[in-house]
Parts: structure tokens; C-alpha cells; sequence
């Protein structure tokens, strides 16, 4: 069961929801009804300039110029305001009342000062209608006509041509007439409530469509978000192939991605039967190690194990919970389930349990299965990299056991042999056949030794050791062997050595091996002359041989010489005792090494290995 | 050859390389003490005064000659200890001969003549 962590970790996906900018959009519009008001604060002049000339209307400019100067005023006031207001979006909706009403009120004078009701102004009115229907609800719409169609009938009431500012004449015979002024205001009253209502009904279809469009880009936004959440997350749990920590992670982001109180993942044991605490975010040690889990008297693990998702809107009151007082004491509510499966088996469950009442939508209950699916992954992998290194360990016991039983009686029969000698005086033949023993049981030694290092050569990748050496340092030993047998043999041992800088990334013990054995054979099987080892970089690499002046091989047993077991018919004829396994040694070593051997050879000749092995690449540790 | 006979302790679970070693070192003018066991062996280390001790290194459990050796140590440094391994160089732990204060390492079966020389080296 994982601990709870306290060193540095890995930091959670972030998974933060995206906010809908609804107050963003009354500010956009506010900012357009500005811009729309300097355009009628610059139209009042406009017409009173166009207007007075070219249609020869008398109004009064004096109280007109100062209308529009006052919406200009008004508006570089909330201009200049715009950001204050935008950062209290609470406000925004009583600022547009605000806007309406000092709008209206200069609206209202423009009708008064121009002719009343019957004024071509009044039809203004209709504009800030349609405005409106965009900025406000209905119902604000409807009560704003309302509001419309009861000042032009007070103007319509109070409006008689001595009170007219208007000098014009049309304007004073219209207004003259209370049934025309009534007939007028009727009219204006039919045709805002009309465009109201045409306003009205067109924004709600906009609105309609606004709304489902913002609707599939919020669906778009979330599922992008999930993949990229699950993406990360999946990234993030196969990133260690420590079992604890994989389900910590997956309890920890799963948690993180729901935005839940906690999550739980349980791992089913080798029996099938039996489901165990594998890790839990947001929970209580209390509640995790509340009691055992079986599967038998728990119907929802049961039903999850078989396939099904399953939630439970309340886990205080579900008699299929097994621990409903635990989970109130814990505080929580809802819960949704689902099985944990890899390449069709289950592996486990994942529960995840809010603190609030919550109904988990079909969504959710997808995202909960890629989620767990995702972690029974890491979770396989996890166990598998465990498994094996279990195998590793115990295979490298049982090589070791081994090679000490193989090793502990022929060492006991040499050591007896030995010591025949300093028991008393031998006869040569029993000399002989002591000697004749002696080699047969060197043989053994060799047989054994050769088979361990073979078994060696082959543990897995992950158990490799490595650390930056030089080549010559690291071979110095067999190096130094070799060029005493050489001179024992009467051959001489040149070393060609370019290079010996360059680091490569091996284990020493390795490298040793490697050429120890290529060196012993050299020297074993040459009569005469001498035995070379060079080695030199080559672009990246470095290259590095053993070459001899012996006996040499056929090539039709080139091919053969590295599988193991092997010996060819010219090295038999030599007398030299092996086991055939030296080559093979080496191949698997320098394949562990990223490296290649080859072997270039003529018989009575000589023969030369190749073997060229990587260089450590900078910034290797 | 020294004036008083020199005695050593051999330490190995195999009785036919205590055998040997008997043979040969008391060839070679030593006193000999064998023990089967890490026990015996302690045991016999503790009565009397040894000039050398002669350890299997991997008796029945893996790492059993090392806590021989470290129990001896603390008894008495002074006392040169061979130790003799029946494991191959390849999977052998790296023992730091100096760290564990011995005379040296050696794999078995080691040379009588080597033997005999190290320990007249070592007994001057």
C-alpha cells in the first residue's frame, strides 16, 4: 500500500474548466451602444444643420445644441469609465438602466423641442427599442414600449401649439389638433409595440442559435480537454514501473481530472476472488483500511468485476454498499465505478466518490472507463517489469547456487589430489595419472566457468550495469595476462593504441571478459609469431581488434564460431582444451554493449576480431 | 622452520578439503585445527591462540564466512586470515581485502606450494 509521499513528485494534470464569458458579452455590447451614442450625439448637430437649411423647419437651436451637447457629456463620462464599469460586471445591467434613462430623457426633450408627438423625432424611439431587444430581456422590451407609448401620450396630451417651440407652421397646424395628435400617438403606440415584437422574436432566434453554438464549442472544449487530460495522465503513469507509485498516480489524477473528493483503485489478487487496497487519493487512512473487501458480500465490486459500470447516487443509503456508516462518517455521497481492464482481462476497479450528491452523466461514465482502462495499462506494465525482475533475481540464485555446487566437489577432488604429493613419496606413474586427473579436472573448472559467464552474458537489459570507462584501463588485467603468456610462448604481444581517451559506456567486468577471451584464444592457438591488440576511434565508435599469426579458421566455421558450443576442427587437432563457448561470450556481451563483432580469418594464416563499440554520448551519466 | 610449532585454524563445511589442507600443512611443519562449522570454528578461535586462520569464505549460507571473519576480527586483529572461495570470479561480490582486514582471497583449489608459501611468508 503506498505511504503517503513526502519527497518531491510529479505534478498533477491540470484539467481547469473553461469559464463562458456571458458578462464579457453585455460589456461588448455596452461598448457598442457608446459608439453608436457619439454617432447620435454627432447626428443631433448634423440635423440641426442639414434640417433648419434645407428643410426650412424653425426649431429652437439653442436648447437642441444643448441636448446634444449633454449625450456627448454623458457619453465621455461612461466612455471614460468603461473599465471600471467592465470590472464590476454586477453593476453592468443597473448602467444600462442608467444609459436607457438618460437617453430617453434627452430623446423626450428632442421630441418636446421639435414639434411633440407629431415631431418625425418620436420615431427615434423605435431605434432604442430595437437596441434594447438586442441588450435586454423580453419582458424589458415590452415594458420599455410601454414606457415609449406613455411619454409620447403625455407630449401628446401637453403638447397645444402655444407650447410648441417649433415656429413652423405644419408643425403648429398637426399640433393643433387633439384628434390628430391622439390619431398620431395611436399609430406610433401600434408601431413600436410591431417592432418590438419583430426585434424581440428575431434576437431570441439569435440568441437560440448562439446558445447551441456556444453549447457544441463548451462539448468540443471538454472532450479536447479530456483527451488532452487523459493524454497527459497516461504519459504520466507509465512514466515509473514502480507498482505503488502507478497506482497512486492513478488514484491522485483520477481524482484531479472528476474534480471528486477521492478516488480508490483496488487490484484484484492472483485468486480472482479477493480485492486488495492498491492506492486512494482524498481518503482517509481510517476509511481505506476500514475492513476487507469481498467480493461475495459486496454486489457492486461483483457487478464491476463482470463488466459493468456502475453508480450509486447515495452510499449512506444503498444496501448494496458494504460500509455505508464508514462512508458517512467520511463523508461521502455519490459513487461511480468501473472495472480496470488490460487486453481483456480485469485487473482491478476504480472508484471515485463526491462529496455532494451527484448524478454521473453518460460522459462522465466514458471518461471514468478510458481512465481506468489507461491506468490497468500502467498497472500491467507495472506488474510485468515486477515479475520479471523477481524471474532476474532468481535466476541469477539459482546461477550462483549452481556454480557452487558444480565448483565445491571438483575443488575438493583437485584439492585432495594436490595434496597426495605431501602424503608421501609417489611412483611416475602414479605421478602421471595424478596429473593426467588434474587436467581433466581443470576441464570441469573451465566447463563451468564458461557456462556462468554465458549465463551472465544473457540477464536482461534492466539488470545492466554500466559506468563511463576507457577501454585500456578497464582491460588493463588481461592486457598484462596476455603479454606474459605471449613471452612464456616465446611469441611476441604489440599493442597498437590510438585513442585511448575515448569513453565508452560499460560495464568494466564486461569489457574484461570480451577480451580475455579473445586473447586467450589468440595466444592458445598460435604456435609462432605474434599476437596484436590495436583499437582506434572511428567516428563515434571505437574500434578494436585482436589479431594472431595461428592456426587461422575455415570459412565455412565463420559463421559457426559465435553460436555457442562450437569448436572448430583446427582448433580440436591442437590439443588446446575448451569448452567452445568463449565466442559466443563475446558476441553476447558486445551485442549488450551496442556494439558488433567480426572475424576475418585464413587458415595457417591468421585471424583477426573485429569489434567496433560505441562511444558514450556526451552528457551520459 | 621456526622454533615452536606454528598452529592454524582451518574453517570449511567440505570435511575432504579440511582433509587435504591437514595433509598438506602439517607437511609443511604447522600444527593443524579443523572446524565443520562458523560455531565450532569461533569456538576454537576463541580457546586457544592461532598463528593463522584458514576460512571457506560460502559456507552454508551465502554469506556466513564474512560474519566468521568480522567475529574474529573483533576477537583478535592481529591473527592473519586466508579465505578460500569456491565461486567464480564472475559472480563474486567485490571483497575489499583491505576493509575486511584479511591476508587475501583465494579461489579454490588453491596450489599447496602456494599455500605453504604465502603462510611461511606471512608466519616470519
Amino acid at each position: 500500500m503506498p505511504s503517503p509521499r513526502t519527497g518531491p513528485r510529479k505534478e498533477p494534470v491540470s484539467t481547469d474548466p473553461i469559464l463562458l464569458p456571458l458578462d464579457k458579452e453585455l460589456q461588448e455590447r455596452m461598448y457598442w451602444f457608446t459608439r453608436l451614442r457619439w454617432i447620435a450625439g454627432v447626428a443631433i448637430f448634423g440635423g440641426i444643420g442639414l434640417g433648419i437649411p434645407i428643410l426650412g423647419i424653425q426649431i429652437p437651436l439653442k436648447p437642441l445644441f444643448l441636448v446634444a451637447i449633454a449625450v456627448l457629456g454623458y457619453n465621455l463620462v461612461l466612455h471614460l469609465n468603461r473599465e471600471r464599469i467592465a470590472s464590476a460586471p454586477s453593476h453592468a445591467r443597473n448602467i444600462i438602466y442608467l444609459q436607457i434613462g438618460l437617453d430617453w430623457a434627452a430623446l423626450t426633450t428632442m421630441v418636446h423641442l421639435t414639434g411633440g408627438v407629431v415631431s418625425p423625432v418620436s420615431l427615434i424611439f423605435a431605434f432604442h427599442l430595437i437596441i434594447g431587444s438586442i441588450l435586454l430581456s423580453r419582458r424589458a422590451c415590452y415594458l420599455m414600449t410601454c414606457g415609449a407609448s406613455a411619454l409620447l401620450g403625455c407630449l401628446a396630451w401637453v403638447t397645444s401649439p402655444n407650447s410648441l417651440h417649433a415656429d413652423d407652421s405644419i408643425m403648429r397646424f398637426l399640433a393643433g389638433d387633439p384628434g390628430i395628435r391622439f390619431h398620431i400617438w395611436v399609430g406610433l403606440t401600434l408601431f413600436f409595440f410591431v417592432t418590438t415584437y419583430l426585434a424581440t422574436s428575431i434576437t431570441a432566434q439569435l440568441r437560440e442559435k448562439e446558445d447551441a453554438l456556444s453549447r457544441s464549442g463548451q462539448a468540443l472544449d471538454r472532450s479536447y480537454q479530456e483527451m488532452e487530460s487523459l493524454y497527459n495522465i497516461g504519459q504520466l503513469v507509465n512514466s515509473t514501473l514502480d507498482l505503488d507509485e502507478v497506482l497512486w498516480l492513478i488514484a491522485e489524477n483520477t481524482t484531479r481530472l472528476f474534480k471528486v473528493k477521492g478516488c480508490f483503485v483496488r487490484i484484484l489478487d492472483k485468486s480472482g476472488r479477493k480485492l486488495s487496497i492498491g492506492g486512494s487519493y482524498g481518503l482517509s487512512q481510517a476509511y481505506v483500511n476500514k475492513g476487507p473487501l469481498e467480493i461475495e458480500k459486496n454486489s457492486v465490486d461483483d457487478e464491476v468485476l463482470k463488466g459493468s459500470t456502475i453508480q450509486v447516487f447515495d452510499v449512506t443509503g444503498d444496501s448494496r454498499f458494504q460500509y455505508p456508516e464508514e462512508a458517512r462518517r467520511e463523508g461521502l455521497r455519490s459513487m461511480l465505478s468501473c472495472p480496470m481492464r488490460a487486453k481483456n482481462r480485469t485487473l482491478g476497479v476504480i472508484r471515485i466518490y463526491t462529496g455532494e450528491p451527484h448524478a454521473f452523466s453518460e460522459q462522465e461514465q466514458k471518461l471514468l472507463q478510458n481512465m481506468a482502462n489507461l491506468g490497468a495499462l500502467a498497472l500491467q506494465n507495472a506488474r510485468t517489469f515486477g515479475e520479471l525482475q523477481e524471474l532476474e533475481k532468481e535466476r541469477i540464485w539459482f546461477a550462483r547456487t549452481t556454480h557452487h555446487q558444480l565448483r565445491a566437489p571438483l575443488a575438493a577432488a583437485q584439492g585432495a589430489i594436490d595434496a597426495l604429493p605431501y602424503a608421501g613419496p609417489l611412483n611416475d606413474t602414479q605421478q602421471d595419472l595424478i596429473a593426467r586427473a588434474r587436467r581433466r579436472i581443470q576441464d570441469s573448472f573451465d566447463t563451468v566457468r564458461d557456462l556462468l559467464d554465458s549465463a551472465a552474458a544473457q540477464r536482461s537489459q534492466e539488470t545492466e550495469k554500466g559506468e563511463l570507462v576507457r577501454l585500456v584501463e578497464s582491460i588493463r588485467r588481461a592486457l598484462d595476462t596476455a603479454r606474459e603468456q605471449a613471452h612464456a610462448k616465446g611469441l611476441s604481444f604489440v599493442e597498437e593504441l590510438e585513442g585511448e581517451d575515448c569513453v565508452l559506456w560499460a560495464d568494466p567486468g564486461d569489457l574484461e571478459k570480451i577480451f580475455s577471451n579473445l586473447l586467450t584464444n589468440a595466444l592458445n592457438y598460435t604456435v609462432s609469431g605474434k599476437v596484436t591488440f590495436g583499437m582506434r576511434p572511428v567516428d563515434g565508435w571505437i574500434e578494436a581488434w585482436v589479431e594472431d599469426t595461428g592456426i587461422g579458421i575455415e570459412a565455412e566455421e565463420l559463421d559457426r564460431i559465435f553460436g555457442g558450443f562450437y569448436r572448430t576442427a583446427n582448433a580440436k587437432a591442437t590439443g588446446v582444451v575448451g569448452t567452445g563457448l568463449g565466442l559466443a561470450i563475446v558476441a553476447r556481451l558486445v551485442k549488450r554493449l551496442g556494439g558488433t563483432v567480426s572475424v576475418e580469418s585464413e587458415p595457417g594464416k591468421g585471424s583477426r576480431f573485429t569489434l567496433r563499440l560505441p562511444l558514450a554520448k556526451a552528457g551520459s551519466t | 622452520m621456526q622454533k615452536e610449532k606454528c598452529v592454524i585454524l582451518c574453517v570449511d563445511d567440505d570435511p575432504d578439503i579440511l582433509v587435504s589442507l591437514q595433509i598438506v600443512l602439517e607437511s609443511g611443519g604447522y600444527g593443524v585445527v579443523t572446524a565443520r562449522t562458523g560455531k565450532e570454528g569461533i569456538r576454537e578461535f576463541r580457546k586457544a591462540k592461532f598463528d593463522a586462520v584458514i576460512l571457506d569464505l560460502m559456507m552454508e549460507e551465502i554469506d556466513s564466512g564474512t560474519v566468521i571473519l568480522k567475529e574474529m576480527k573483533a576477537h583478535d586483529p592481529r591473527v592473519p586470515i586466508l579465505m578460500l572461495s569456491s565461486t567464480g570470479d564472475s559472480l563474486e561480490g567485490a571483497i575489499d581485502t583491505n576493509e575486511m582486514g584479511l591476508a587475501g582471497v583465494f579461489q579454490k583449489p588453491i596450489d599447496p606450494k602456494v599455500l605453504l608459501g604465502l603462510l611461511k611468508a606471512k608466519l616470519k
